[in-house]
């Protein structure tokens, strides 16, 4: 069992783990930018990240937690080689590191939910395993680990290599022919899985499923499990789609092409003579899992049906290009970004502020209660001063900085954009615009989706860029910034932009527009389609795969913030969304109106104005409905003490006023006795246990300390308009 | 009797997490000629009649909205609840608050009586011949020394729909 004391340092452990984690990684991919393009290391930044393992490392050892331990040790002591200047950092590395980042948070997620790190021990070893290998490669060699260039492969013929009888030594030679061919059966493999992502046709599929076969025979000579069992899974995954028990969609080849990837990794560990040939040999395969029905994978018994009747003809195969290749890691990401702690980190200033207040406060107090009559106006005016500023900066204990989250993004960008061999430079602005917690929480997912969908579909892959005379480089911007209330985030890329035909083409064929809607809209509707639910599922609207995945998840989730989301595209030349939510989520600007004895608040923004009718205005239909022209304009009037049954004082129109309130398109016209003034209120939901109310979307507490319902106009006019 | 909130509060906010203590221990109030029972745990405090906001669309029962220091909160008449004729509030009334799965409502009833101890073998089932309404709301009938007390089950109370 955890003790309560152990319990509050894992907490603070974890919760600051992953803020380290989530600093070290961007960094990173930062790192290996710079040496890319400037073929030189920042001193500074290998400084920094070096700290933050060793602070991770520090904290790590207080809770005596290993796995953590060792992982962070090796990385340390890899990146101080990097920062003494013995070996340069490469793509290799950050792999590394991005992979020892990912363990780690397997490992806390671990920690924070059974407070201890068993369990974790075999991968922790694989992973510094990993490390120690580099570790070793550089300082020894003084060469920085060749990345895959120097691969060249022809995809025509599968080597068959052959067979060497049991028990035989591995030699030298051995191990150089056994990672030749398995790098051409890798590339064999790969060329076959992408054409059978471009057209399925059963020959790629068997094609990809010899060279796996192949390499798998190869691996089990060696004695090399780890890419005898990932060979056997792609063989698995392939003999589905041979058999046509498995649809051959962009998951499938996602994964394929992911278990390529790390067998690659794998053989070029064999090369350079380390061991276990793949060190994240788990992750993949849960990663594999999560993304497909995993075959039936018994891998003693091994025999797939594929090789009993290889030859089998006519196997009907189906490409689905409605999955974003990279949705299963996308949604990955998302989880990862979702499940985070409920600290929230505030800035002592403002608690220091807050203190400060409350020590006012208490001044305050004692000067209104002493019975000192001259003091008293004075008293009262300073308690008054100091509850307002209290409340200013408790409302702001809550807002944070959006840095964490669109630091995220990066490595998101990262990975999609070397996944689809695109270049994609990430650019952030103002980061460091706080927002309020919710938002935080809510802004992830949306982000994720959006970026996926610039790096997926906005921008095209290098060639195409520069057939359109683009930069071969991508630019995708995430911004944040304050505008007026609001908060608006934008993420913007310079790709190929919406195409307004197709997206029409799809709104017609789902009944979202009319053939006469279609010739006037705006591109603006248009554009808002996309956010349709079930939109994703439609059918190429930019080349690769629906633009639109996930869309309705962005819109629900920034309508969950009372939010909205503008569209602004150019073919051609890039997508602009921008997200709009407001300033904070507690507190709006009211006017408190008066019905009766009861006293109802509505949201300023819904009103258009107020006004005292002249009876001319107003005109009654024979059915009792009320009709009141404002400038030429016919609004229907409801009252609210009919509505909610409150006894009123006025009963003529012109007595009282009517408030003319808005939402999108539907207007009418709300009778109230009076107005009793704007204010800013801090809203209330309204208790749970009485359900939802029609018309009121939560409550406020006015300044005599009584409730008034707000009025929510939309809800509203739903229900009177039908 | 009128209970002033602190000492009330003080006497059963103190032992909140304490089991053994709260056991077998109901707050008595009157509704009408009867004396009803609720569970301690259930209760957080008592407060005096407050300004009540109405809200529309919401059973008879529940008389609207108040303020508890910041957090808004349904205050429900029990005469209502129990179908008994509405009754002007006097400065006896009171507003129960209890919170029953994370819930917290307030009850208003005629007036207050005290805390008692009823072990649960002082506590019989209704009679079958009992018909009264709102039958379903009862938890069992304690015996005391100077009568019967009603005692309410709390989660049926709030949450029973109304004819069920």
């Amino acid at each position: 069992m955890i003790n309560e004391e152990r319990r509050e340092l894992i907490d603070c452990f974890v919760s600051e783990s992953r803020d380290l984690l989530d600093e070290i990684e961007p960094q990173i991919i930062e790192l290996e930018q710079i040496v890319a393009t400037a073929g030189r290391i920042d001193k500074r930044l290998l400084n920094d990240i070096f700290r933050l393992f060793h602070t991770l490392k520090g904290s790590a050892s207080f809770l005596d937690l290993q796995a953590i331990i060792q992982v962070t040790h090796q990385a340390e002591t890899l990146f101080d080689l990097f920062r003494s200047g013995r070996a340069m950092i490469t793509s290799v590395h950050v792999d590394l590191f991005c992979q020892a980042a990912d363990f780690i948070r397997g490992v806390l997620e671990q920690v924070e939910r059974e407070g201890h790190d068993n369990g974790f021990e075999g991968d922790a070893q694989q992973i510094v395993d990993a490390l120690v290998e580099a570790i070793r490669s550089v300082s020894f060699d003084g060469e920085p680990v060749q990345d895959e260039q120097a691969l060249s492969g022809n995809d025509e013929e599968i080597y068959r290599g052959e067979q060497v009888p049991e028990g035989i030594e591995i030699t030298a030679d051995l191990i150089k022919g056994f990672v030749d061919e398995a790098m051409e059966l890798c590339e064999g493999a790969e060329s076959a899985a992408l054409s059978l992502e471009q057209s399925a046709d059963a020959d790629s599929a068997r094609k990809a499923f010899r060279a796996f076969h192949n390499l798998k025979g190869n691996a089990a000579l060696l004695g090399l499990p780890g890419i005898e069992r990932v060979s056997h899974l792609a063989e698995g995954i392939l003999d589905g789609i041979i058999s046509g028990k498995r649809e051959c969609d962009g998951v499938v080849i996602t994964v394929l092409l992911t278990l390529i990837d790390s067998l690659r990794n794998g053989v070029r560990r064999v090369q350079e003579g380390k061991s276990p040939e793949l060190p994240d040999l788990e992750q993949l395969l849960q990663f594999v899992q999560q993304a497909i029905d995993l075959p039936d994978l018994d891998f003693e018994t091994g025999e797939t049906s594929a090789e009993k009747g290889e030859d089998e003809e006519n196997s009907s195969i189906q490409v689905q290009g409605t999955d974003s290749p990279s949705a299963a890691r996308a949604d990955h990401y998302s989880e990862r970004v979702q499940s985070r702690s409920q600290f929230i980190k505030v800035d002592t200033i403002k608690l220091d502020q807050l203190l400060d207040l409350v020590g006012e406060l208490v001044i305050a107090e004692a000067m209104v209660a002493s019975e000192d009559e001259e003091q008293s106006g004075k008293a009262v005016r300073q308690l008054n001063k100091v509850t307002r500023e209290i409340q200013e900066i408790a409302l702001s204990l809550r807002m944070v900085p959006l840095t964490t989250t669109f630091r995220k993004m990066v490595r998101l960008v990262r990975d999609l954009a070397k996944k689809e061999n695109k270049q994609v430079e990430l650019e952030i602005r103002g980061a460091e615009t706080e927002v309020d917690k919710t938002v935080i929480e809510q802004i992830s997912d949306p982000l994720v989706h959006l970026l996926r969908n610039a790096v997926d579909h906005g921008i095209g892959d290098p060639a195409e860029r520069r057939a359109a005379g683009k930069p071969e480089v991508g630019r995708v911007l995430i911004e944040a910034r304050h505008s007026a209330g609001e908060v608006w985030v934008i993420v913007q890329d310079d790709g190929k932009g919406l195409d307004r035909v197709k997206i029409m083409e799809i709104g017609l064929e789902k009944g979202l527009i009319t053939e006469e809607e279609a010739e006037i809209l705006q591109d603006e509707d248009i554009w808002q389609m996309i956010f349709a639910p079930g939109f994703s599922t439609a059918k190429e609207i930019s080349d690769i795969s629906g633009r639109g995945v996930g869309m309705d998840v962005v819109k629900n989730n920034v309508e969950k913030l009372n939010g909205r989301i503008e569209v602004h595209s150019t073919q051609g030349r890039g997508t602009t969304f921008i997200i709009h939510i407001p300033l904070t989520l507690a507190i709006i600007e009211g006017m408190i109106i008066k019905v009766g004895s009861a006293r109802y608040t509505i949201p300023i923004g819904s009103i258009k104005e107020s006004f005292k009718p002249r009876p001319s205005m107003i005109t009654r239909t024979p059915d009792g409905l009320e009709i009141v022209q404002l400038r030429g304009e016919l609004l229907p009037v409801l009252r609210l003490h009919e509505l909610y049954q409150v006894e009123n004082n006025c009963q003529e129109l012109s007595e009282g006023i009517l408030i003319a309130v808005q939402n999108n398109d539907r207007k009418c016209c709300i009778f109230v006795d009076q107005l009793l003034g704007q204010q800013q209120i801090v809203i209330k939901g309204l208790p749970d246990y009485l359900g939802h109310i029609c018309g009121i979307s939560g409550c406020a507490i006015l300044s005599d300390g009584s409730v008034s319902l707000i009025l929510d106009i939309a809800d509203l006019l739903e229900t009177v308009q039908g | 009797m009128l209970i002033e909130d602190d000492v009330l509060d003080a006497e059963l906010l103190d032992d909140e997490d304490e089991e053994d203590t709260q056991k077998d221990k109901f707050l008595t109030f009157f509704v009408d000629e009867e004396e009803y029972g609720i569970e301690i745990r259930y209760v957080t405090e008592i407060i005096r009649m407050q300004k009540i906001t109405q809200v529309p669309d919401v059973s008879d029962f529940i008389k609207g909205v108040i303020n508890l220091r910041g957090k808004v909160i349904p205050v429900m008449d029990v005469r209502l609840r129990f179908g008994l004729e509405e009754r002007p509030y006097d400065n006896r009334t009171c507003i129960i608050v209890i919170n029953v799965e994370e819930q917290a409502v307030g009850l208003i009833v005629d007036h207050v009586s005290e805390v008692l101890d009823i072990p649960a073998t002082e506590i019989d089932p209704p009679p079958k011949m009992y018909r009264g309404v709102k039958g379903r709301f009862i938890l069992g009938l304690g015996k005391v020394e100077d009568g019967v007390k009603i005692l309410l089950n709390a989660e049926r109370f709030l949450f029973d729909e109304e004819g069920q």
